[in-house]
C-alpha cells in the first residue's frame, strides 16, 4: 500500500556539508522512506555476506538502515583490495540499470551485520506515475544520493589523503555500532581496503599512516590491530576485525 | 571476467559501459512533455552552459551533442563528473534540492539544448506521469555509474581511464560500435588532461602508451581519435 508522505525536508538544506553522511539526516531519510509504504520487510545480512553478486545485479533499489556495505570488484592483485566505495545508512544502492558491460559491474557485500530494505522498481515507477509528494521524494532521494557520490568523488581533489582518512574514520565511528575489547569500535576494514576506498596504494597508505602517527593524529598499537584517532579533542579507538569471510547471499528477515 | 583482459582487447565483450542508447527514446518522451515552447539554444565546443552564476531555476534538456558536467574547485581546477547527451536533463538539482554543490556544464561538441524551468520540472513530478519516471531512470543510471566510476578511479590507470572516456564519448556522440571507432573530439589535449585529472605531461605519456599498445590513435590535425575495440589492434605507432 502506497502512502502519501509529508512534504520532504531536503529542500531547506544548503551548504557543501549536506552531502556528507550525518546520523540525523540518515534517520530523517529512513523515516520518510518508511512513510512511503514502498519498503519491503527488513532483511538482515551477516558480516561478509554477499547482498548481490556482480553477475546478478538487481533492478530493484536497496535502502540501508543499519551497518556498512561495500561495492566491490574482484581484487586486481592479492595486495590490492577490490573494494572501491562504501554505502552508509540512509543511502540507496542496487538499481542496476541494465545493459552495462561486465567491467562496469560491481558486487555488494555486507561489511558488518546489515539491515536492508528492498524497494521494488515497479512500485517506485507506479508511485512516480501517480505523482504527489512521494514522487518528488523519490526523485529527490536519487538526486541527493547522486550528489553525495559526486561530493565523495570530488573530495579526493579538494582534500589531502590524511584529511580524507580522518574523515572516513570519523564517519565509520558514528556508523559502526559493534564494540570490541574495552569498548573499541570494531573496524571491519584492512589497511589495503582503507587504501582502496581512499584511492591510494597500500604502500602509500603505510606512508600516510606513519606520517599521521608522527603527527600524533593516530596511534597504532596491540600488534597493530588497534587504532586510535585523535580528532577535535576526542580520542576514538578502533579494533580492526580481520578476516571478514565472504559468504554467499543469505538474508534473514528475523 | 578478468578486468585486464577486457582492456587488453582480448575479450569478446563490448567494452562499452556507458550505454547512451538507453536514453535515445527518452528525448521523444521529454519532447512530448516539454512541447515546442521551451527556448532552444545552439552552442559550439567549450561553451560554458552552466556555471555558479547561472540562474538557479534554469535546467536543460539535451537534444543534440555531448556535454561534460564538472565541479570547479576554488583552485581553478575542475573535476570531471559525467557526460550528458541526447535525452538527458541537467542543471535541475540546484533548484530541486536547493544545494550549493556547484556544477558547471560545458559543451564538448556542437550542441542543441532546450532550456527548462526547474520549477516546471518539480510541478511535473508532483503532477504524476512521465517526468518523474524519466528523471528517476536517469538518476538511477548515474548513481550506479558513479559507484563504478569511483572503483575505476582506484583500479584503472590513466590510460585505461582515457580509453574508457573516449568509448563513453563515442557512445554519447552516437558513433556506431565496431572494431575501429572514429571519434571526432574537438578538445585540446590540455582540456582532456584536466577532465581526467592528470597533467599535460602525463597525458602525452598516456597517449604514447595507448598508441604503442595499438589501442588508441590520435590524429591531431583532424581532431579525431581512433579506438580499437575487440581483437583488432593497430600495428603502427602514431605519435
Amino acid at each position: 500500500m502506497m502512502n502519501e508522505i509529508p512534504t520532504m525536508t531536503l529542500s531547506s538544506q544548503t551548504g557543501p556539508g549536506v552531502f556528507f553522511w550525518r546520523k540525523e539526516s540518515a534517520r530523517s531519510t529512513l523515516w520518510q522512506w518508511k512513510q512511503s509504504g514502498l519498503l519491503s520487510a527488513p532483511q538482515w545480512y551477516p558480516a561478509g555476506a554477499s547482498i548481490f553478486a556482480r553477475s546478478a545485479a538487481p533492478r530493484d533499489a536497496f535502502l540501508l538502515e543499519r551497518g556498512v556495505v561495500a561495492f566491490e570488484r574482484d581484487p586486481v592483485t592479492r595486495e590490492k583490495s577490490g573494494i572501491g566505495a562504501l554505502c552508509l545508512p540512509g543511502n540507496l544502492f542496487g538499481h542496476y540499470p541494465g545493459g552495462l558491460a561486465d567491467d562496469s559491474l560491481h558486487s555488494v557485500i555486507a561489511l558488518t551485520r546489515c539491515m536492508v530494505y528492498r524497494i521494488s522498481r515497479e512500485k517506485m515507477l507506479a508511485a512516480l506515475q501517480k505523482g504527489g509528494e512521494t514522487a518528488l521524494f523519490i526523485v529527490c532521494q536519487y538526486l541527493h544520493n547522486l550528489l553525495c557520490a559526486r561530493a565523495r568523488a570530488t573530495e579526493s581533489s579538494t582534500k589531502g589523503t590524511k584529511a580524507r582518512l580522518e574523515h572516513l574514520l570519523l564517519e565509520l565511528a558514528s556508523v559502526l555500532e559493534d564494540r570490541g575489547p574495552a569498548g573499541c569500535i570494531r573496524l571491519p576494514l584492512k589497511d589495503k581496503e582503507l587504501a582502496g576506498i581512499l584511492g591510494i596504494s597500500p604502500q602509500q597508505f603505510s606512508v600516510i599512516k606513519k606520517e599521521m602517527e608522527g603527527e600524533k593524529v593516530i596511534a597504532c598499537f596491540g600488534q597493530r590491530n588497534k587504532l586510535a584517532l585523535r580528532s577535535g579533542g576526542a580520542k576514538i579507538q578502533f579494533f580492526k576485525v580481520y578476516g571478514c569471510k565472504r559468504i554467499p547471499s543469505i538474508a534473514s528477515s528475523a | 571476467m578478468d578486468l585486464m583482459n577486457t582492456w587488453n582487447g582480448q575479450s569478446n565483450a563490448e567494452p562499452l559501459s556507458w550505454n547512451v542508447h538507453r536514453f535515445a527514446g527518452t528525448l521523444d518522451r521529454w519532447r512530448r512533455l516539454v512541447g515546442e515552447t521551451a527556448a532552444v539554444r545552439r552552442c559550439g565546443p567549450e561553451t560554458l552552459l552552466l556555471s555558479e552564476n547561472s540562474p538557479a531555476r534554469r535546467s536543460y534538456l539535451v537534444e543534440e551533442g555531448v556535454l561534460a558536467l564538472s565541479h570547479h574547485l576554488s583552485t581553478g581546477k575542475q573535476v570531471f563528473l559525467t557526460l550528458r547527451s541526447r535525452g538527458q536533463v541537467f542543471g535541475h538539482s540546484r533548484h530541486v534540492l536547493n544545494h550549493s554543490f556547484e556544477l558547471s556544464a560545458s559543451a564538448l561538441t556542437d550542441c542543441v539544448v532546450r532550456m527548462l524551468d526547474s520549477q516546471w520540472l518539480i510541478d511535473q513530478i508532483r503532477g504524476g506521469g512521465d517526468a518523474g519516471v524519466l528523471l528517476m531512470e536517469q538518476h538511477a543510471f548515474d548513481l550506479y555509474e558513479s559507484a563504478s566510476a569511483l572503483i575505476d578511479l582506484i583500479h584503472l590507470d590513466a590510460s585505461a581511464r582515457l580509453r574508457k572516456f573516449l568509448m563513453q564519448f563515442a557512445a554519447a556522440a552516437g558513433v556506431p560500435s565496431g572494431e575501429e571507432m572514429l571519434v571526432k573530439v574537438p578538445l585540446t589535449d590540455g582540456y582532456l588532461a584536466s577532465l581526467l585529472g592528470i597533467s599535460p605531461q602525463q597525458f602525452s605519456a598516456v597517449k604514447r602508451k595507448l598508441a604503442s599498445e595499438g589501442k588508441v590513435r590520435h590524429i591531431r590535425e583532424k581532431q579525431t581519435w581512433i579506438i580499437s575495440t575487440g581483437h583488432h589492434q593497430f600495428t603502427e605507432t602514431v605519435a
